[in-house]
């Protein structure tokens, strides 16, 4: 009983993603049958446009290059702050502060900035470089690193780093030798976590950028002309982007449900 | 009282103080903007000639009913009309390689024309030295990319696609070129080979932007000419007895689409629902000036909500509601093109890159392929009226270098001439030339559909149609939206016509009075 | 405590806190307070900026005709799609508690909805909503229910955006959830078993105390995404027919690119943010207590 509700509830989830899926392989003849024919002769038509009309590799390349590097200074910049306001000094109350005046610079939707960066970005040469889109998307992930690895610093017993600074460790070495250790899924989960939302962010690399530095998100959109939806190019295209995600996911989703929980209970 | 409560009282009152300071000073000291100088010229009315009907020529050679086919016949004739410009070009009198070593950056918006677009780029590079970046975004964040770059003077982009309605925007705040400087420099440009004065009228007229425009400067060069025209499935009209020659006027144009309608296996009528300048407002003001309504009078007094108007809104929300397929109130151009294509409507109001498109089998049906034919949109009392629209090169203001100018210049003089455009034609069938000559060129003969379209066309560009119909004003993407959401919520049922119109009207009425055309 | 340790480090230690918060505060506050800045000027593009002061929040709250209606629309999208993320995700979370067996699978399947770009989930979902060629038309059909309206009709709109929304995130919240749940000491439901409380108590009354700071963390996190979101909107529906689904970003997306109006348009964005910023604070400090558990 409780398994045949399980599974109607994924189905529901699980069903457009199939559908795309069926799309990116199916020929333009069939792709509006009424009612839907699953049985299709798969063709691989529409990958190879995806990936021929526009330069593909150069896209993907800036998307992963563009997410490894912004991920990871974020995660290089945030952690030490994380851990200084994770309420191991000083007022509680102002490192919760701190923290929360990060947070805040969540709270605004893209199209709001967008034309000042624009025009920033234009004034300082950054514009259509991917430089430019680590430095946003470093501004983009920070909260979430700090916000996170605060929760998972305040989980750990302050008695392990207490003997080891009796054992004569220095502030720097407790740091790294015996809290990283320890908040590792924390670690993995917030990269995890980071890595997904700055792979699928469309907003600001619409704008950013031209043809130098564009991501893969861009891309899929490009298929969405005014004259007519070529349904199959923009499911394969979509295909084409949530793949390396998806592998990436599957390989390490127990930290990332792991750690989520452990950091998100203490805020 | 707490210290801690006293605190927060104390920052809140201190804030609400500035606010009400700040917000009386800036009311008070913040004055409207100065009222704007405007003089503007009414725009002549053409007098009407007689109609004059014709019979089609028949087919000389069957056009190509397969994909195969098809693309082997555009290829053929892509690759001559490419390899003829080439050629005319090195042939001309001007010297492509004066500006050799520029790299130009090109935005333009996703379409069919892209792929030759790209050919043409590297053919002119290998002709003048000049490396082209094309910058391919679909049509509104493209528009919206392009409108900040010229605005803004930032120089990005050396040549920009704009709408043609959007010109006013930027011809107004002085932020493009005009185009004749070049035009006139013999070193510049070859008159043979760029032919300026080839263009159809409408299209160069606007590209002056009146008034806002110099007199006799042109600021854009034009790479397709889209107006509206009506669709009929030819099969299913004759099943019926009917022809489209009857349709002389709105009222007939609705008797017609309910005796066609037969749900679900086709609908009578299709045409576009979605809220947009772009979008409903470009099939729907067919009706409304055919009914004699317009969104301005003379002295820009708003007049969307005048008798005429409400009529032709109640006119069109009747046809699309009653006869139109379910969900046509949303209908964006691809969705009505799909209907087209998939044969669920006999007859349809839109672009007039339908009569082309569906005689692309991958884009109709088999019993669409071949039978859908074109006409004349409908006339009403104030006579015929097709929207027209253009997509168009324009130069900004904003170019770093004097050289990168006159390179784009070079440019837009290889891609828009006779055979360039001529070649963009060459691609999935989507021909709508903005010049007239490209028509007698022989590859594009040989890839135009047999349907009367082009004969139609004409007819429509000597008599009795009118293509100046959308106010070229820089308020005109606000003034049309507005007018697009009242359409669109007449449609839905959320209002009813003449309170869509009002509606509008008060809206239009606030934004014209905040841009300081009341003095 | 270790006041002497603190003194002597106490440079590195604020270069530290400070670097990213410095760096947040120039690359992302920087244009944010342009906006701002501009939001006090009659600024339209193209044209010379003029100052006005607070004119043009005075003009949001009395003359835009949309501004109400938007903000209408954004909470009831936000309210509809977190209540529904909410029941729906405890649902499958108990559910992947309770069934041990194939979890890692039905994990995995739970997953894709999240990792889609949400600009083109909304483009999935305007194809499937196609009152003629879309699957969701089709399987009503099969049930009897035909030719439903979705992306013409107001009330339709709005339904396909939540259930757009829902599909996204609902499995987050239940993956959330669900991993609080296996993190929950089993000695309380013993006891509850033991005192022979039906597992229906026992879920409301046992696990639920034990899941309040995720489900804090779910809501705070929805509410924030849902008030800001703008992408999957603006391909599904493009706000809407008429202005049925234009929340508040997209009405400022409106102003901004479509009427040029930046002045305006910046007023709009500040009025979201002192929204959200309101609301997030009011929710903070009403459970803070059980945040902050140190």
């Amino acid at each position: 009983m409780m398994y045949a509700i399980l599974i109607m509830c994924t189905a529901f989830f699980v069903y457009p993603v199939l559908f795309v899926l069926k799309t990116s392989f199916e020929s333009q003849y069939t792709v509006r049958a009424i009612p839907p024919q699953y049985l299709i002769v798969p063709t691989l038509r529409n990958y190879i446009r995806a990936t021929t009309l526009y330069e593909f590799q150069r896209y993907l390349i800036n998307s992963v290059v563009v997410t490894i590097l912004s991920v990871g200074l974020a995660l290089l910049l945030g952690t030490p702050c994380a851990y200084l306001i994770s309420g191991r000094w000083g007022n509680k109350r102002r490192s919760s502060d701190i923290a929360y005046t990060i947070f805040a610079g969540r709270l605004l939707p893209p199209t709001a900035v967008a034309i000042p960066f624009f025009l920033l970005y234009n004034s300082v040469g950054l514009y259509d470089t991917q430089i430019g889109l680590i430095l946003i998307y470093i501004t983009l992930n920070l909260p979430f690193v700090i916000w996170l690895m605060r929760g998972f610093y305040m989980e750990i017993p302050k008695e392990i780093e207490e003997a080891a600074e009796v054992d004569g460790c220095s502030k720097l070495s407790v740091f790294l030798k015996i809290v990283t250790p320890v908040s590792l899924y924390g670690l993995a989960a917030t990269a995890l976590f980071c890595m997904l939302v700055t792979w699928n962010e469309f907003n600001m690399a619409l704008i950013l950028t031209g043809v130098g530095a564009r991501t893969l998100p861009v891309q899929a959109l490009q298929f969405w002309g005014s004259l007519g939806l070529d349904w199959g190019a923009m499911c394969a295209a979509a295909m084409l982007i949530t793949s390396p995600v998806l592998v990436f996911g599957v390989i390490v989703r127990r930290y990332l449900i792991r750690g989520l929980t452990f950091g998100a209970v203490k805020g | 009282m707490s210290e801690r409560r006293r605190n927060y009282l104390k920052t809140v009152g201190a804030l609400a103080a500035g606010l009400v300071v700040g917000g009386a000073a800036g009311y008070l000291g913040g004055t409207m903007r100065p009222p704007v100088e405007k003089t503007v010229e009414k725009t002549v009315e053409k007098t009407v000639e007689k109609t004059v009907t014709a019979t089609p020529a028949p087919p000389t050679v069957p056009f190509p009913t397969t994909a195969e086919g098809l693309d082997a016949l555009l290829k053929e004739n892509r690759e001559k009309l490419l390899a003829k410009l080439m050629d005319a070009a090195k042939a001309s009198s001007v010297d492509w390689r004066q500006c050799e070593g520029e790299t130009l950056h090109f935005i333009i918006r996703t379409a069919t024309d892209n792929e030759p677009y790209m050919k043409m780029g590297e053919m002119f590079k290998e002709l003048a030295g000049v490396t082209v970046e094309m910058d391919i975004m679909p049509e509104v964040p493209q528009r919206e990319k392009a409108t900040l770059d010229i605005l803004e003077k930032t120089g990005i982009y050396e040549l920009s696609f704009v709408d043609n309605m959007h010109l006013p925007l930027y011809v107004a705040a002085e932020a493009v070129e005009p185009y004749e400087p070049y035009i006139e420099d013999p070193k510049l440009t070859d008159k043979d080979f760029f032919k300026p004065e080839d263009w159809y009228e409408p299209l160069w007229r606007s590209a002056n932007a009146p008034p806002y425009g110099e007199p006799g400067m042109h600021y854009y060069i034009p790479n397709c000419y889209h107006h509206t025209l009506l669709y009929y499935r030819k099969d299913i009209f004759q099943k019926y007895g009917l022809t489209t020659y009857d349709i002389d006027d709105f009222e007939h144009l609705i008797n017609t689409a309910s005796v066609l309608n037969n749900p679900p296996n086709w609908y009578g009528w299709v045409s576009r629902g979605m809220r947009g300048e772009g979008m409903n407002i470009f099939t729907w003001q067919t009706f409304l000036r055919g009914y004699g309504g317009n969104w301005f009078d003379e002295d820009w007094n708003v007049i969307i909500n005048s008798p005429e108007a409400v009529e032709a809104m109640e006119a069109y929300v009747k046809v699309m509601r009653e006869y139109g397929p379910p969900g046509v109130e949303g209908y964006d151009f691809s969705a009505t093109l799909t209907t087209g294509g998939e044969g669920k409507t006999a007859l349809g109001l839109d672009c007039d890159c339908w009569s082309t498109l569906l005689w692309d089998p991958r884009n109709a049906k088999p019993e669409v392929l071949g039978n859908m034919y074109a006409a004349r949109v409908p006339q009403g009392r104030a006579g015929r009226h097709a929207g027209f629209f253009c997509w168009a090169f324009c130069l900004p203001v904003g170019i770093k270098t004097e050289q990168k100018k006159k390179a784009a210049w070079l440019a837009a003089q290889f891609m828009h001439s006779p055979l360039g455009i001529a070649a963009l034609q060459a691609m999935n069938l989507v021909i709508l030339p903005p010049r007239p000559s490209v028509w007698e060129i022989p590859e594009v003969k040989a890839i135009t559909p047999p349907n009367d379209w082009k004969i139609v066309k004409d007819l429509s560009q000597k008599y009795d149609a009118f293509y100046d119909d959308r106010p070229m004003i820089p308020e005109w993407p606000e003034v049309g939206d507005i007018t697009g959401v009242a359409l669109s919520s007449a449609l839905t049922g959320e209002r009813t016509s003449k309170d869509a119109c009002d509606w509008a009207a008060v809206q239009i009425k606030d934004v014209m009075t905040k841009a300081g055309y009341y003095g | 405590m270790r006041r002497g340790d603190l003194n002597s480090h106490k440079f590195f230690f604020f270069l530290v806190l400070l670097a990213p918060v410095v760096y947040a505060n120039i690359v992302g506050f920087g244009p944010f307070l342009w906006m701002l800045y501009h939001s006090f000027f009659d600024y339209d593009f193209g044209k010379v900026p003029l100052f006005v002061g607070l004119r043009n929040y005075l003009l949001v709250f009395t003359t835009d005709p949309t501004f109400y209606k938007s903000l209408y629309l954004s909470a009831v999208f936000t309210a509809a799609c977190v209540i529904v993320e909410l029941a729906l995700g405890m649902l499958i979370g108990y559910l992947l508690y309770k069934t041990r067996l194939l979890n890692s699978v039905f994990t995995l399947l739970l997953m894709l909805p999240m990792v889609i770009t949400p600009a083109v989930s909304g483009i999935i979902w305007r194809l499937l909503f196609d009152p003629l060629f879309g699957h969701v038309n089709y399987f009503l059909s099969l049930v009897g229910i035909q030719g439903l309206r979705w992306l013409s009709d107001p009330l339709g709109a709005l339904i396909a955006v939540i259930v757009c929304d829902i599909w996204q995130w609902t499995p987050f919240v239940a993956l959330v959830l669900y991993a609080g749940l296996t993190a929950t000491p089993p000695e309380p439901i013993e006891a509850a078993y033991i005192d022979g409380a039906s597992e229906f108590r026992t879920f409301i009354h046992v696990l639920i105390p034990y899941l309040k700071p995720l489900i804090i963390i779910c809501i705070f996190f929805r509410i924030v995404d849902c008030f800001k979101a703008f992408d999957f909107i603006y391909t599904l529906t493009g706000g809407g027919p008429g202005t049925s689904t234009s929340t508040l970003p997209l009405l400022l997306y409106l102003n901004v690119f479509t009427f040029y109006h930046v002045g305006y348009g910046s007023a709009i964005g500040g009025v979201l943010w002192i929204l959200l910023l309101t609301t997030t604070t009011l929710l903070m400090r009403r459970v803070g207590s059980i945040l902050m558990r140190e």
